[in-house]
C-alpha cells in the first residue's frame, strides 16, 4: 500500500530551513526532467541546433528555471 | 544552529562532493588497474545478444548523476543522513571489491557519430572504461538513491525508482552492461538498504567500535600479565634460594 504512508516531513528539506539545499534539490530534479525532455525532443523532432545549445539548455538553463520555479510555487503555497 | 561549526552547517554539499569524488575516482582507478591485467570475464547471455543497441537510451543512462545526488539535498535529518551516507560508501566498496576480484568487460558496438544522440553516446563511451561491469554501479547507486528517497517519501520515491529502472534498462540498451550486471547492482543496493535501514547494522558496528578501547586495554593487561608472571616468579624463587642458602650457611656456621 504505497499511498498509505505519509512522507516524513521532519526529514525533508524545506525552503524555510535550508534554501541552498532546496535550490540544489530542485535543480537536480530539473536536470532529470531536462534529460527526459531532451530524449523526447531528439526522438520525435531532433531539431538541428548546435550541440553547445542543447548541452547548455539541458545542464544549466532548464534546471535553473526549475529551481526558480520551485521557489515561486513554494511562495504560492503549492509545494509545502 | 549558530553554535554549529562550518562543517556541520555545510555537511550536505561537502558529503555529496566527497562521495561523488570517491565514486568517480575509485571507479577509474580500479578500472585502470584491472585494465592493465587484460584478463576479463564475459557474462554475455543469449538474452544480452538479442537486446538491440538503441543509442537513444543514452539520455536515461546519464540521468544517474543527478539521481545519485538527490538524497543529499532532500534529506534534512542528520541521523538519517549518516545512515544513507554509510550505505553509499558500503555499496561503493562492495562494487570495487567485486571489480577487483572478478573483472568483467563488455563488448561495445561501433557506430558513426551522425547526430546529437550518437555524439552524446560517443562521449559516454570515451569517458567510461569498458571494464568495471559486474556489478553495475549505475544500477547499484541509483537504486540506493531511490530506496533512500522512498524511505522518507513514497511519492517521490516511486518516481525515483521509475527513473532507476529506466537507468538499468538504458545500461543494457546502450550496451554498457550485461543483464547479470544490472541484477547484481540492484541486488547489492537492496541488501545494503536492508542491512542499514532495516537491520540498523551501523548501530551494531558503532556499539562494537565503542567496545574496542576497552578490549584493547584488557588484551594489553592480559599480555603484560602473561609476560611478567614468569619473570616475577623467577625473581622470587632466586631471592628465596638466596635466603635459604644464607640460612643454611648461618646454621652451619653459627655466630660465636
Amino acid at each position: 500500500m504505497l499511498h498509505a504512508r505519509r512522507p516524513d516531513r521532519n526529514k525533508i528539506v524545506n525552503w524555510d530551513r535550508n534554501k541552498v539545499s532546496w535550490l540544489i534539490y530542485h535543480f537536480l530534479v530539473g536536470e532529470i526532467i531536462a534529460v527526459y525532455a531532451l530524449w523526447l525532443e531528439e526522438f520525435f523532432i531532433a531539431a538541428p541546433s548546435p550541440i553547445w545549445l542543447k548541452v547548455t539548455l539541458t545542464t544549466s538553463v532548464f534546471p535553473a528555471c526549475c529551481a526558480a520555479g520551485s521557489v515561486w510555487l513554494y511562495k504560492k503555497g503549492w509545494l509545502r | 544552529m549558530k553554535n554549529e561549526n562550518w562543517f556541520a552547517r555545510n555537511v550536505e554539499p561537502i558529503m555529496s562532493i566527497a562521495l561523488l569524488a570517491m565514486w568517480v575516482f575509485g571507479y577509474f582507478v580500479v578500472g585502470k588497474l584491472i585494465a592493465a591485467d587484460h584478463s576479463f570475464y564475459s557474462l554475455a547471455t543469449t538474452a544480452d545478444r538479442r537486446l538491440p543497441f538503441v543509442p537513444y537510451f543514452v539520455y536515461p543512462y546519464v540521468a544517474l548523476y543527478p539521481v545519485f545526488l538527490l538524497p543529499f539535498f532532500l534529506v534534512r535529518d542528520r541521523e538519517f543522513f549518516k545512515v544513507f551516507g554509510w550505505s553509499y560508501v558500503t555499496v561503493m566498496i562492495a562494487c570495487y571489491l567485486v571489480f577487483w576480484n572478478f573483472p568483467v568487460a563488455v563488448e561495445r558496438p561501433t557506430f558513426a557519430v551522425v547526430d546529437f544522440t550518437t555524439w552524446a553516446l560517443n562521449l559516454v563511451y570515451k569517458l567510461d572504461v569498458p571494464a568495471n561491469c559486474f556489478p553495475s554501479m549505475h544500477a547499484a547507486m541509483s537504486m540506493m538513491a531511490a530506496l533512500t528517497v522512498f524511505t522518507i517519501d513514497h511519492r517521490r520515491g516511486v518516481w525515483v525508482i521509475f527513473v532507476t529502472l529506466m537507468i538499468g534498462l538504458s545500461a543494457l540498451l546502450v550496451k554498457q552492461h550485461y543483464i547479470a550486471d544490472i541484477l547484481a547492482g540492484f541486488g547489492i543496493a537492496i541488501l545494503t538498504y536492508h542491512a542499514y535501514f532495516r537491520q540498523r547494522i551501523h548501530e551494531a558496528i558503532a556499539e562494537d567500535l565503542r567496545r574496542v578501547p576497552r578490549r584493547i586495554d584488557q588484551a594489553f593487561e592480559d599480555a603484560l600479565e602473561r609476560r611478567l608472571e614468569p619473570l616475577i616468579d623467577r625473581k622470587i624463587e632466586e631471592k628465596l634460594q638466596d635466603l635459604l642458602a644464607k640460612v643454611e650457611a648461618a646454621r652451619r656456621n653459627p655466630p660465636k
